[in-house]
């Protein structure tokens, strides 16, 4: 009565998600699609109401009430996860039922705490941190989705008591790695955490980047894949070296796969995987027929989804469900081929499947990714976790030397398949930057990639590739609309303190950037671009731009220039332009223009007149050295200032050349040595611009000068409270966003 | 639905292809691919849809009815299926154990051959009739019921008169043998001839020549199988 039907329960649980309106109108339309489907099944079309009702009903929110500024707590929790011991702190989920899940930090260690336990804790409640910047990524949302809303540092663990049964298990776990991780090499260790155990934190952030940009960080996280196998390979040898029955085999396994989850840290996709492998085999235990691969795995996503609502919010839940739906539904196109037509279509059909979510979450897509696919999924799937499942068995029954040359070589091929990846390098011409796409392309692409879908499994290859051609051309609707939008766009990106600026031209004439800077660390050792990853390739990204047009770097002090080596490498700007106290720069199809006071640089509408530097004075300080220039565009001028003093200000005054401007962007961070009172005058700008970190450590801006421009009726934001500042220009109207309310 | 062969829940597995799609199928999927689709096979006369090697475009037999006649009253046979070992079961269970519902599992593939061949002609369907004694023998005319799958008004113009049965013939005696059918109206001038198998294309022949001399221009034949 149901068989092959069940997908359609698991869509309408799914649009129970969807906001009031949206859902109904969704569910309508599900009415409509599936019409002939449901009006001859009542049982079936009953229950698709049922499910999209109490999903609807019992949606989780994302939000919560905010707290203004932290609060102290005390009192009993509940742990809900496996305490994880780092080497600086102790973190587990704790639930209260007035707070809801608390994401807690213990500086001392305790030895009684564990899964299930209860704890009486002393904490300091906050908010997790917001993103501040649009494009960047949000600490809070990411806990959101986890159903965790506060986090809690300074836990101080009083006592606790209770353990629950799963302790014993994760303790079990704990020893395992313990041991593997003192009889193994640091290399294969590493690997092994991340492949077997779920933890992925021992391998080299650099290597990860890698197979982030070739899409391929999948296989760095335990797949479904992986559970297929391990699963696979128990079954062959129980039924081969153990001689056991097919039945029995079938048993040992279904009470295997609950454990090897949790082995795994019951990461989504190890969950999806494992519930379909148990489901498969109890229905094979006890019917003859084959059971529809699209019921189990829908089956499985409602139960999931029963017993964790914000499952669905979870990037890996998304992407493990987009692909695996796409490929059973594939199931007629995947037979019958060659192994490499497989793996291309696989390929293919998952990187399509997941590419909405793809660009909703990173901006951009690896074209080539299937490529790379094509050598790594069978090396790791093939070589590395076999490989590793049998080092593990390996320590066990084998003798110290053999684990040691197992060891050894896994080591050297894996290093060198490492390598591999760096020498294809990161080419540009590989990935393809089309910004956060908007919720009614993401759909357009959703239905598109449906029909195609469709066609091509009725083999009717023009329909089919019709509908990929217009599916694909849907991401490059963003990338064009830039192009007809007249509004000019002036962004002060929150980098703390450090300055970095965007500057949009109307009808994406010119994209610039006006500083970057990265923050002054007290430790010197740290080779830091965080605010380039972090903040201002995101943006850059969010908003489709992969290359700008010209960089300008007020000076040469770290929190100006900090990552411009990383801009120029990886947004290859046309110039560079700098103040004339340095040598210029050599670089490849980069030209690098010295400025100094009385030039005036046109790029489309844009005009940069310089005021400073004055090279005749006499200059000792970096700061002094800012170069200063109003840049107008239409109407608009915005005057940016780099880190200059009085000195320079009372110069430029002199000068006789310094207007009134509309934005300020104020000097060195709101510092006392600059904005002189005879400086605000004469600039006497409408809206001030400060680019300063939170809770500095230099008492930036100097309370005197928020006094002094509030005195003369200047509006001010600042990037410390009001996060990333946007100002619009269109038509003579200007209009400013803060990106923090 | 319960497949009419095997009696097994027809659900196909879902697909991009069957998800938005309600239709009750007659038959599995399994035992569908049992038969074997002629179109599906590389090579066939361009004429009667035998199957031959690549560099012929016309078949030995159809050689021959051109030797043997001046010219061919009947323009084009099409056929869905071979006569391999499952389908002769299956028609056996069918047109001798009298299994009238099983002519469904061919719906299908009637409906799409007509509609790939014969979609945009405008053909008046004429099942192949059987003999009065033959059909209170079997009780139905398996030519008519494969005939009404494709969905046209169907006109009976042909009678047939009882003669031995064709298949205790040999290939000689068939093909001179006197004319079974008769007809006793005008014919249309666009003829589709339906039957359930072409053998050797006699039956088909004799019928198209009695309607071409009642005034049908052109006559094209459909069967379900060419053996």
């Amino acid at each position: 009565m149901m068989k092959g039907k069940w997908y359609i329960l698991a869509l309408s649980f799914v649009l129970g998600y969807l906001p009031s309106v949206i859902g109904f109108l969704s569910i309508i339309l599900l009415f409509i699609i599936w019409r002939k489907v449901l009006m001859k099944n009542r049982l079936l079309l009953f229950l698709t109401l049922i499910s999209f009702i109490s999903s609807y009903l019992t949606t989780p929110s994302l939000n919560s009430t905010e707290l203004q500024q932290p609060i102290n707590y005390e009192g009993w929790v509940s742990v809900k996860t496996n305490p994880e011991h780092t080497e600086t702190d102790l973190r587990f989920v704790a639930e209260t039922p007035e707070l809801g899940q608390l994401y807690l930090f213990a500086n001392s260690d305790s030895k009684t705490i564990k899964h299930g336990s209860k704890c009486l804790v002393q904490t300091q409640l906050e908010e997790p941190m917001d993103a501040t910047n649009p494009g960047q990524f949000s600490y809070k949302d990411y806990l959101a989705t986890l159903g965790i809303f506060k986090v809690g540092f300074q836990t101080d663990i009083i006592q606790c008591h209770n353990r629950s049964m799963l302790s014993y298990i994760f303790e079990f776990r704990d020893s395992l790695q313990q041991r593997l991780k003192s009889e193994l090499s640091t290399d294969t260790f590493i690997w092994l955490n991340a492949l077997i155990f779920g933890e992925r934190d021992g391998i080299d952030e650099a290597t990860i980047e890698q197979f982030q940009y070739w899409n391929i960080s999948h296989i760095l996280a335990i797949s479904g894949l992986h559970v297929g196998i391990v699963i696979a390979v128990l079954y062959v040898v129980l039924l081969n070296v153990v001689r056991t029955t097919k039945e029995r085999a079938k048993w040992v396994i279904i009470c295997f796969i609950p454990l090897y989850i949790l082995l795994a840290d019951s990461q989504p996709p190890v969950l999806r995987a494992g519930l379909m492998a148990t489901g498969l085999m109890i229905w094979s235990l006890f019917n003859q027929k084959k059971m529809d691969a699209a019921d189990i795995l829908s089956v499985v996503m409602i139960i999931l989804l029963l017993t964790d609502r914000y499952l669905l919010f979870q990037l890996s839940f998304q992407f493990s469900f987009a692909v695996t739906f796409s490929l059973i539904l594939s199931r007629n196109l995947l037979q019958n081929v060659s192994w490499f037509m497989l793996s291309l279509r696989v390929s293919l059909i998952s990187q399509l499947a997941i590419l909405p979510l793809q660009l909703y979450y990173f901006y951009f897509t690896n074209v080539f990714s299937f490529f790379m696919n094509l050598i790594y999924v069978p090396y790791f799937t093939l070589f590395v976790i076999p490989l590793l499942m049998i080092i593990i068995i390996s320590i066990y029954i084998l003798p110290k030397a053999m684990t040691g040359w197992l060891d050894q070589s896994f080591s050297f091929v894996q290093n060198k398949a490492i390598q591999l990846i760096s020498w294809f390098d990161e080419p540009d011409f590989a990935i393809w930057i089309v910004g956060q796409p908007h919720v009614l392309l993401m759909i357009a692409y959703t239905v598109l990639f449906l029909f195609m879908m469709t066609y091509w499994d009725f083999r009717r290859h023009v329909k089919a590739a019709i509908m990929g051609v217009l599916m694909v051309g849907v991401f490059y609707v963003p990338l064009w609309l830039p192009y007809l939008n007249p509004t000019y766009t002036i962004t002060m990106l929150d980098v703390g303190q450090s300055d970095s600026f965007v500057v949009e031209l109307p009808y994406r004439r010119g994209v610039f950037l006006i500083d970057a800077g990265e923050e002054v660390q007290p430790n010197i050792e740290d080779v830091q671009n965080e605010n380039f990853e972090n903040v201002i390739k995101p943006y850059l990204w969010s908003k489709g731009i992969s290359s700008i047009d010209a960089v300008w770097l007020s000076h040469l002090d770290y929190d100006h220039s900090g990552s411009i080596g990383h801009v120029i490498e990886e947004f290859r700007p046309e110039y560079l332009f700098t103040h004339s106290n340095m040598k210029p720069l050599n670089v490849k199809r980069l030209n690098h223009v010295l400025l100094q006071h009385g030039m005036t640089v046109n790029y489309g509408e844009a005009v940069f007149q310089v005021l400073a530097p004055n090279p005749d004075l006499n200059i000792t300080k970096e700061n002094d050295w800012s170069l200063v220039f109003i840049l107008k565009v239409d109407d608009y001028e915005m005057l940016f200032t780099g880190d200059i003093t009085k000195r320079i200000e009372t110069e430029i005054i002199q000068t006789g050349n310094l207007e009134s401007v509309d934005v300020l962007k104020v000097a060195h961070h709101g510092s006392k040595s600059s904005t002189s009172s005879e400086w605000l005058e004469q600039v006497d700008p409408q809206l001030a611009l400060i680019s300063v970190g939170e809770r500095n450590l230099y008492g930036h801006p100097h309370p005197e000068i928020v006094e002094r421009l509030n005195s003369n009726d200047v509006q001010t934001y600042r990037t410390d409270l009001h996060g990333a500042v946007i100002i619009k220009y269109h038509d003579g109207q200007s209009t400013i966003y803060r990106f923090r309310p | 639905m319960h497949c009419l062969i095997c009696y097994e829940s027809t659900e196909p597995s879902t697909t991009w292809a069957t998800m938005f799609d309600a239709e009750d199928r007659p038959v599995c999927s399994s035992c569908l691919e049992k038969f074997e689709r002629i179109d599906q096979v590389d090579h066939h006369c361009e004429k009667c849809m035998k199957i031959i090697s690549q560099h012929e475009t016309l078949c030995g037999d159809c050689h021959a009815w051109q030797g043997r006649l001046e010219e061919d009253p009947l323009t084009r046979n099409i056929s869905a299926f071979t006569y391999n070992d499952y389908m002769k079961d299956i028609m056996a269970q069918f047109k001798y154990r009298g299994d009238y519902e099983l002519v469904y599992v061919w719906k299908e593939a009637i409906t799409e051959t007509y509609d790939k061949h014969f979609g945009n002609q405008k053909l008046t369907v004429v099942p192949i009739p059987l003999s009065d004694k033959r059909l209170r023998e079997r009780g139905f005319n398996q030519a008519e019921a494969l005939a009404q799958l494709i969905g046209h008004p169907i006109q009976n113009l042909l009678i047939r008169t009882h003669s031995e049965k064709q298949s205790k013939k040999t290939k000689l005696e068939r093909i001179l043998s006197q004319n079974p059918f008769h007809t006793r109206k005008n014919s249309p001038h666009q003829i589709l001839l339906v039957d359930d198998i072409y053998t050797t294309g006699t039956t088909l022949r004799q019928a198209a020549e009695v309607l071409r001399s009642a005034g049908a221009q052109e006559v094209f034949s459909i069967t379900l199988i060419r053996s």
